[in-house]
């Protein structure tokens, strides 16, 4: 067997350092998305989920979500080499009608929404979770209109991102990096 | 920051596209009064939403904003698809228009991405959903875009 030597350890910790920028991104971009989507039982912004490309394994939890709900990946240099290493995806039933995607049917489940009601009104015939006109309906919505889509491709997903490479670079630079 | 100019480098063009076919389509915007939309055959209706104002890391200017725009394309449900994706074209013809205009010396220069779509959906078609009441054939697209305040 061959003797294992500094540069393997350098660069296995490099690679390590390079998962948890990795965990640690997929963990803001969950908590951005549950901060930025609707709620009304909870049951969607608590259905956040990243899944490791790899092997198949799943991380779930509950909002806030926290970096050992996202899965350990493995540190081999053709899994580094994956373009793709996490797949976040939200579990819920409903999650495209929650996302603005689809229309979806609204029937008031009786009990009050967790969140905070952002508009108030008649939901038109349109059926989009978002798409609620002003009147004197009894509709309410907990996040505004296509606000996945304005996560996903409006900048905060790449604030999300750095934010989490800021995080793990300061951490190994103040010499206190940890795997979790 | 000039939000409204922005928009209006969006709503602008996609109101006159709209209004120039034959029959005009009406086109509804963010925070406009419309309950007369029910009563529309066929409409648009586009969302503007601003992500992130600054980008203090790239540049020290605050003039760079991001955004998305949403069309969707309310089209008669249950007469085949071809009228809503006439309608959805438009909106992308005209966002490309926007896409292919040169800088300006001053004012707002604004670039869009990628166009996502178009998606289309009807709901449910089972009568015992209330969505099978829905009366449109909806298309959507979206695209992100970024804009400058020249000045």
């Amino acid at each position: 067997m061959a003797k294992k030597t500094l540069k393997d350890d350098l660069v296995r910790d490099q690679r390590r350092a390079a998962n948890k920028t990795i965990r640690t991104v997929a963990r803001n971009i969950m908590n951005g998305l549950a901060d930025a989507g609707p709620e009304w039982s909870g049951d969607f912004k608590n259905s956040w989920a990243s899944y490791s490309v790899s092997n198949g394994q799943m991380g779930t939890g509950t909002y806030p979500y926290k970096l050992a709900d996202v899965p350990d990946l493995p540190v081999t240099a053709r899994e580094m080499a994956r373009k793709t290493r996490i797949i976040i995806e939200n579990t819920a039933p409903h999650a495209a009608v929650a996302m603005d995607l689809e229309p979806g049917e609204f029937i008031y489940p009786g009990f009050e929404p967790q969140g905070d009601v952002v508009f108030r009104g008649v939901r038109r015939d349109s059926g989009i979770r978002g798409d609620i006109d002003k009147g004197g309906g009894g509709n309410r919505s907990t996040a505004p209109l296509d606000w996945y889509t304005t996560y996903a491709r409006g900048g905060k997903i790449t604030k999300a991102v750095q934010k989490g490479i800021r995080v793990v670079t300061k951490e190994a630079n103040q010499g206190r990096f940890t795997e979790m | 920051m000039n939000y409204q100019g922005i928009r209006a480098k969006f709503e602008s063009p996609l109101l006159s596209a709209y209004n120039s076919l034959s029959p005009s389509v009406p086109v509804y915007f963010d925070n406009v009064f419309a309950t007369g939309k029910e009563a529309d055959d066929e409409f648009i209706f586009v969302n503007i939403q601003f992500g992130v104002t600054t980008e203090a890391t790239l540049t020290t200017s605050s003039n760079y904003v991001q955004g998305v725009v949403v069309v969707r394309a309310y089209a008669k449900k249950g007469v085949g698809p071809a009228r809503s994706q006439a309608l959805i074209n438009t909106a992308f013809t005209t966002l490309q228009t926007i896409n292919a205009t040169g800088k300006p010396g001053s004012g707002i220069y604004v670039r869009t991405g990628s166009i996502d779509g178009p998606s289309f959906g009807t709901g449910s078609t089972d009568q015992e959903s209330r969505l099978a009441f829905t009366p449109y054939f909806i298309s959507r697209i979206e695209t992100d875009f970024t804009a400058q305040v020249i000045s």
